[in-house]
């Protein structure tokens, strides 16, 4: 077993509650729910990727063997994968 | 129609699993050698090391289980294309992590987070919410683990041919993963699990190309669903617009807050790996969870007509189907069925560690011997998972012998889990925010949850997702209005450094 200096290890949390420093230590310098485009974003991506908007029981043109809707489901799904990972990588910062 | 019953892999598999078993234990104790001291971070984060492949291939392996590539694939055969929803909502489990992990992590590193328990009771400064919370968490992963037990059951009869038996399977796999998570904890657990997740991504590729480009691909399954069962492939009605809706709110906020994913982003070594990794991840349910709807999907064609039951073994069928078609088909059904195997493993092994690591922190060292120093704790730790795995085994034995409807209750998780989510996104956020409203919330939308769900259960009404919501999204409802209500006009905030024991 291979100890590490004590002064290197993170603390263990055992119940104390300084509450002043809790608040102040919350923010990181950068976080994704700072940039206003995130949520209006992806709420707006979930809205096209369910078919609400399309009348029921329609199958329209089929596109590579899956109708239009499938496909606009998945290009959506691409679009939250895509704006989760530009906020993940470019939007959140913090000293390490 | 019915599919093959079985499915002939051979000794090949059954050496290929040897070993794969052989590897995860070798791991398991390559990981206790190298721990760095006895200590709960050690033990169940890894001493908050994993770099990025490490934490990315932890995080991959343990969200996508057994149930990933055998229960999607059967509600994408039941539900047709409206199962796409799949996709979508795996990617908001990640979203919604971009919500609370910046903040979350940060306190983590400061104040030595152990587990998501340890944030509620810094934040809220209750006994009871934390005690509820754990009940609830422990409650979703016990569920969770039962599902696992009974998949890798399924698994071993399904490679052996029915040679090795369900209950056979269960002891020979929970024992390994009780031995390798016992030697080495989380570092053991997460090494595993690059082996497991690496075996998932080239298993998943592989049968994802071979979906593609056999037999007509994705074009020739779709002309005979066409003609057979049109209505998969028809735009859904406004039920099935709100189920579809449900399901991307209940598992996006639901499954991002189980406690082993939490717990992971606490193991992580640094923001950047943990950054990376996350962004990876939301882009992996297009290799894994696309793979499944095709499957379940594509089945539609080649096995119309099956029972529900039947339905939920459609990825044994497909796989059996290309089985035979060259010795390169063979094998590779072989390692995609070892990495069901692993997948299985990877989700229970994780689930099993986070129960410990609340028991032992939360519950044991709390309220049941506050002196008790790391070793003892850990010990308590090991133990209360050997024990936590034999009870569910003998209930995943028990739920093969018997029917009751009872069991529909240990369906509820996410259900459950889910009444959680206040706590995170508004109790980071929204300082005016006090336990009693969150303690108030969290209660009363379990309950309004277990009262949908057991009067559908007893008869008593028809509908155990009213509206096609389910009834954990009317109990979050309920949650989310308390607590804000709450929040606005409930008292201000504590004075700092209060602590409000309440129990």
């Amino acid at each position: 077993m291979t100890k590490v200096p004590a002064e290197s290890r993170v603390a263990e949390y055992a119940g104390e509650r300084d509450m002043e420093r809790f608040w102040q230590e919350i923010k990181p310098q950068r976080e994704p729910m700072q940039r206003r485009f995130f949520l209006p974003l992806i709420l707006l991506l979930i809205a096209v990727s369910v078919p609400w908007y399309l009348p029921t029981g329609t199958m329209g043109r089929l596109v590579g063997g899956l109708p239009i809707w499938m496909w606009t489901a998945l290009a959506s799904s691409l679009g939250i994968s895509a704006v989760t990972a530009f906020v993940c990588l470019f939007c959140w910062e913090d000293d390490q | 129609m019915t599919g093959p019953d079985t499915l002939e892999l051979g000794n090949g598999a059954l050496v290929i699993v040897g070993i794969y078993l052989v590897v995860v234990l070798l791991l398991g104790w390559a990981g206790r050698a190298s721990r760095k001291e006895e200590s709960l971070r050690d033990f169940y984060l890894g001493g908050s090391s994993f770099g990025l492949a490490v934490l990315f291939l932890t995080l991959f392996a343990t969200q996508y289980s057994g149930n990933t590539l055998l229960g999607f694939a059967g509600r994408a055969y039941q539900q047709g294309g409206t199962y796409i929803a799949s996709i979508t909502f795996m990617i908001l489990i990640i979203t919604s992590m971009m919500i609370y992990a910046p903040r979350l992590f940060r306190l983590a590193r400061r104040f030595g987070y152990i587990t998501p328990s340890d944030y509620i009771f810094h934040r809220f400064g209750s006994h009871r919410l934390r005690i509820l919370s754990v009940i609830l968490l422990c409650w979703g992963l016990a569920n969770y683990i039962l599902e696992q037990l009974v998949a890798m059951g399924h698994a071993i009869e399904g490679i052996s041919s029915g040679k090795v038996g369900f209950m056979a399977g269960v002891l020979t796999l929970a024992v390994v993963m009780l031995v390798y998570e016992s030697l080495g904890g989380m570092r053991s657990v997460a090494w595993t699990d690059v082996v497991q997740g690496g075996l998932l991504l080239v298993g998943c590729s592989c049968i994802l190309y071979i979906l593609l480009t056999s037999q007509g691909g994705i074009p020739a399954a779709t002309a005979v669903i066409v003609e057979a069962e049109p209505e998969k492939l028809q735009v859904p009605g406004s039920h099935g617009v709100r189920v579809w809706i449900s399901n991307l709110i209940l598992l996006g906020l639901g499954a991002s807050i189980y406690p082993h994913a939490i717990q992971r982003i606490f193991a992580a070594r640094s923001l950047t790996t943990l950054r990376r990794s996350l962004a990876g991840m939301s882009f992996m349910p297009f290799a894994t969870t696309f793979l499944a709807f095709l499957i379940g999907f594509m089945a539609l064609s080649r096995f119309p007509g099956l029972s529900q039951l039947e339905s939920d073994k459609v990825t044994v069928f497909v796989l059996s189907d290309i089985i035979g078609e060259s010795v390169f088909t063979y094998w590779l059904v072989v390692v995609v069925f070892a990495a069901l195997v692993a997948a299985i493993m990877s989700t229970a092994d994780s689930a099993l560690l986070s129960m410990g690591s609340m028991f032992t922190k939360d519950i044991y060292k709390v309220h049941v011997r506050p002196s008790a120093d790391s070793r003892q704790l850990l010990l308590v730790g090991k133990v209360f998972g050997w024990v936590v795995m034999a009870v569910l085994i003998l209930m995943a034995w028990v739920s093969l012998k018997t029917e009751s409807s009872l069991w529909l209750l240990i369906r509820l998780k996410l259900e459950f889990l889910v009444q959680l989510s206040p706590v995170f996104l508004l109790g980071l956020f929204w300082r005016r925010l006090q336990e009693g409203a969150v303690f108030a919330g969290m209660l009363l939308g379990t309950l309004l949850t277990l009262l949908i769900w057991g009067g559908a259960m007893f008869g008593i009404w028809e509908e155990r997702a009213p509206l096609g919501f389910s009834a954990g999204l009317w109990g979050l409802a309920l949650n989310y209005s308390v607590c804000i209500v709450g929040g606005l006009f409930g008292p201000a905030s504590q004075e700092a450094g209060e602590i409000a024991a309440r129990g």
